[in-house]
């Protein structure tokens, strides 16, 4: 995986501030962010509810407008100030939802699921057949039976919704990916099928991930730097190794000591002692 | 992950495979619902009446003053004479038609009026929605009925003109409704995928919002073709309906109520007719609700 | 020498009827669990354990759900057999049950002191000075800080980790001999996770209860499980003490669950 360090970012945010202001009462939940993802890179903001990590997450897909800052998607300013994407926000960055469930209209076939983003934007380039064919090459691409297009989501499992996600998400080819806890609402032996599928296609279609999650143990498993959060800021960020394995901020070192390895020997010390014994 | 007690009694399990029934499915029972068969069957009946009824019947308007006021079961009336000697059971099959069409056409009309304003209001947001729901407060404001009489008053009384006044002021159900319906759904994930997806406000509203809502707006369609049906009857019962001289439940009604002593049947049939078939149009209407909804449908 | 068992489960099933399908949720599990020891019952979603720790104090609603055959038996006696009465006096006191979102179990419109006091109300726990005493008694075995405060506040001004600790307490008040826990800690912050699953581990070792705990993350059983047994399918795929389990794995199943599972890595990323 190489990060391409002279080149420009895929995403810049810079100076990064956003209040939320209901009635009379103001809740500061962003101070501050300056974050750059690079191209083809995988970036990951970690942080416990309330950090702010998943309203920086939105902020950078334009789901949200900050209060201050500026966000800049391939050295542009692309904001249109509305919900709805422009058609060059929506080619530069897309979204992967946590909730594989919510994350689709329960109406809508998987066909016409993937192929929503394409008709609104590649309909001239592809045609509707160029279509159809572009919808079974994405399915395919997340390892997905073609048979599954005609289907309803509410008729596919957790895993395989969160494919088509991917698929859908993947279809405008665009350069960063913004993946908010992609893999906390499967079973284990999914996740792991999801995260491996991550990869690969960062591999072949050189995209970037701004990945948030929750998971200190998958985050090191994928990507190549962390960002930690707390407060609504940046506590630490570096190289996911460096960062893990030496961390200079008192928040990620209580995060660390917080997980629950999945080893009895380092989880549960007095249970191994007494076993032993 | 939710922790959920009931296991999935859906097709869908998590695993990469296809979805497939393999564990659940092992059992199909199928009960038999004799309130919505009846109701069907009926109104399949008086569907089928409205359309060839008429055809099938002797001459409604026909007057015949030796034998008027002749109870139901005598010779050559099944459902017997009214005042003025015509057949009360041509009249019924006639005002059926009216009924249907008046129900139907009128209730549509409202509804894609109502679920218009509704859907745009609640996605719009901002002054869109506020300028909307002050309409809806107006339309609230003013009585159908004095509407009808000004309407009327202005066009003249007939068929259009009543499925018109009833089509534009029953649309408030139908927007209020749904606007909050929109409401909620504004923030649902597979909303805010679409718009991250670039997708126009009117995609949105087309393909996103509207078919999310078909429940509630079935169930209101069918509970507003029986007010309408109602609304009509109780139109040509004051008068302000169809003219008096062609055959509609509500004017027989009218005409019947001065006979309730001596001739029952001239109120009292029109009267059963209208409660079974708006009766038959909710218990059904219930159905039809469920089977719009995909994920009641299949499993 | 083995204490006699707690809880025994033998040979259970339980199936889910609806109108159009038939699931057997779980086919024929055998469980022990000895005093004061905590046991996991592990599993991903669909395999039958939630059902398992619900038929425990036949929580699940029946319809649709049936029993048909096995036992759950409670210090010697069948609780799937017990009548209504009898069940109702176990339910609460001798066993008692935490769920995984508070805020679902706990009413938003009531304070957290008096829902504390009604259970005891209902289970007729000596007069309102003795409620009161157990009641602050059991928010400090939780170690819920300033209790006093904390009984006068609603569920939705308390944090997560503070609303499971009362869950706890809530738990602990009527002094149970068993405690179910399912995914307690699934819905909270992973430092918060870390400090509940201490407080799990310090008061079994305070109390001498045994612990029937329900989760999917094998990290959480490694923190806290004396033994453990893997659901998958309806079934108990292995069963053992969690070292044993986790070193030495027989099952298959065991295996990809281990192998999936995240850990972390302080080297290079794959």
């Amino acid at each position: 995986m190489s990060t391409h360090e002279t080149a420009d970012p895929v995403l810049s945010l810079r100076g990064i501030g956003k209040t939320f202001r209901r009635h009379r009462t103001e809740k500061r939940v962003l101070s501050d962010i300056d974050l750059d993802v690079r191209p083809g890179e995988t970036l990951a903001l970690v942080g416990e509810s309330g950090s702010g990590k998943t309203t920086l997450a939105r902020i950078a897909v334009g789901l949200a407008e900050p209060t201050e800052g500026e966000v800049l998607t391939a050295g542009e300013d692309l904001r249109t100030g509305r919900r709805r994407a422009s058609a060059q926000q929506a080619r530069m960055v897309q979204m992967v939802f946590q909730d594989p469930y919510a994350s689709m209209n329960p109406r809508m076939r998987i066909r016409d699921v993937v192929a929503e983003g394409l008709l609104t934007h590649r309909r001239s380039e592809l045609g509707l057949d160029g279509i159809r064919a572009e919808v079974a090459r994405l399915l395919d691409a997340v390892d997905l039976d073609p048979d599954l297009a005609r289907r309803f989501p509410h008729e596919c499992s957790g895993g395989q919704r969160q494919r088509i996600a991917i698929a859908r998400a993947l279809a405008l080819e665009p350069r960063l990916l913004v993946l908010d806890e992609p893999t906390s609402a499967l079973d284990v032996s999914v996740q792991a099928t999801i995260l491996d599928l991550l990869r690969q296609l960062q591999e072949r279609t050189g995209v970037a991930y701004l990945f948030v999650s929750h998971d200190l143990a998958v985050v090191s498993g994928i990507a190549d730097r962390v960002a930690v959060m707390a407060d609504g800021r940046i506590a630490e960020i570096g190289r996911c190794r460096e960062v893990l394995s030496a961390p200079s901020s008192e928040v990620t070192r209580r995060l660390l000591a917080s997980i629950a390895h999945p080893d009895p020997r380092r989880a549960n010390p007095a249970l191994a002692a007494g076993a032993d014994r | 992950m939710n922790a959920t007690a009931l296991p999935d009694l859906s097709p869908a399990r998590t695993g990469s495979g296809p979805a497939g029934g393999s564990r659940a499915q092992r059992s199909r029972r199928r009960r038999l619902d004799l309130p919505l068969l009846a109701s069907s069957a009926f109104l399949a009946l008086v569907v089928l009446l409205a359309l060839v009824g008429p055809l099938l019947v002797d001459d409604p308007g026909e007057q015949d003053l030796l034998r008027r006021l002749a109870p139901p079961g005598s010779d050559g009336h099944l459902l017997g004479t009214d005042q003025l000697g015509r057949d009360v059971l041509a009249r019924l099959v006639v005002g059926s038609r009216i009924s249907v069409i008046v129900g139907i056409t009128a209730a549509l009309l409202s509804g894609i009026i109502g679920s218009a304003i509704g859907i745009l209001a609640g996605y719009a947001g901002g002054w869109t929605d506020r300028l909307l729901m002050r309409l809806t407060d107006v339309q609230l404001a003013f009585p159908t009925l004095l509407l009808a009489l000004a309407v009327i008053g202005f066009v003249g009384p007939g068929l259009s003109t009543v499925i018109v006044v009833l089509g534009i002021t029953g649309w408030v159900s139908y927007a209020r409704v749904l606007r909050s319906e929109v409401l909620s759904l504004r923030t649902r994930e597979f909303v805010e995928s679409a718009q991250v997806m670039g997708v126009p406000a009117h995609r949105i509203m087309t393909r996103h919002m509207l078919p999310n809502v078909t429940g509630p707006l079935a169930t209101i369609l069918t509970l507003q073709v029986g007010t309408v049906i109602l609304a009509e009857a109780a139109l040509s019962f004051l008068g302000l309906g169809i003219p008096a001289t062609t055959a509609t439940w509500g004017s027989m009604l009218a005409d019947g109520q001065l006979y309730m002593g001596t001739a029952w049947w001239l109120a009292v049939l029109p009267g059963t007719a209208l409660l079974l078939t708006v009766l038959s149009i909710n218990i059904a209407g219930d159905a039809v609700r469920d089977r719009f909804d995909p994920r009641t449908y299949t499993s | 020498m083995t204490a006699a068992p707690l809880l025994e489960i033998s040979d259970l099933h339980i199936t889910f009827s609806s109108r159009h399908a038939e699931v057997a949720a779980v086919r024929g599990i055998d469980l022990a669990l000895e005093p004061g020891r905590t046991l996991a019952l592990v599993g991903e979603s669909g395999s039958g354990k939630s059902s398992t720790a619900l038929s425990v104090l036949r929580l699940n609603p029946e319809p649709p759900a049936t029993y048909p055959h096995g036992q759950v038996r409670f210090e010697g006696t069948d609780l799937l057999s017990l009548p209504a009465a009898q069940l109702r006096a176990v339910r609460g006191r001798d066993i008692a049950m935490v769920f995984q979102d508070p805020m679902a179990t706990l009413n938003p419109l009531r304070t957290v002191g008096s829902q504390l006091m009604e259970v005891m109300r209902i289970h007729r726990t000596g007069d309102r000075a003795e409620r009161r005493r157990r009641m602050f008694e059991a928010l400090e075995q939780a170690r819920v800080p300033e209790p006093s405060q904390r009984a006068d506040q609603y569920p939705h001004q308390l944090s997560g980790g503070l609303r499971q600790r009362v869950m706890l307490a809530m738990a602990l008040m009527s002094r149970p001999r068993l405690l179910i826990a399912d995914e307690p800690t699934t819905a909270l912050d992973v430092t918060t996770q870390a400090e509940i699953l201490d407080l799990l581990r310090t008061l079994q070792a305070e109390t001498g209860m045994g612990v029937l705990l329900i989760t999917h993350d094998l990290g959480v059983v490694a923190s806290v499980a004396d033994s453990m047994a893997v659901m998958h399918d309806g079934v108990i795929v292995e069963q053992g003490s969690t070292l044993d389990v986790f070193e030495r794995p027989t099952d298959d199943y065991t295996r990809q669950l281990l192998a999936a599972t995240p850990r972390l890595e302080i080297g290079a990323p794959a």
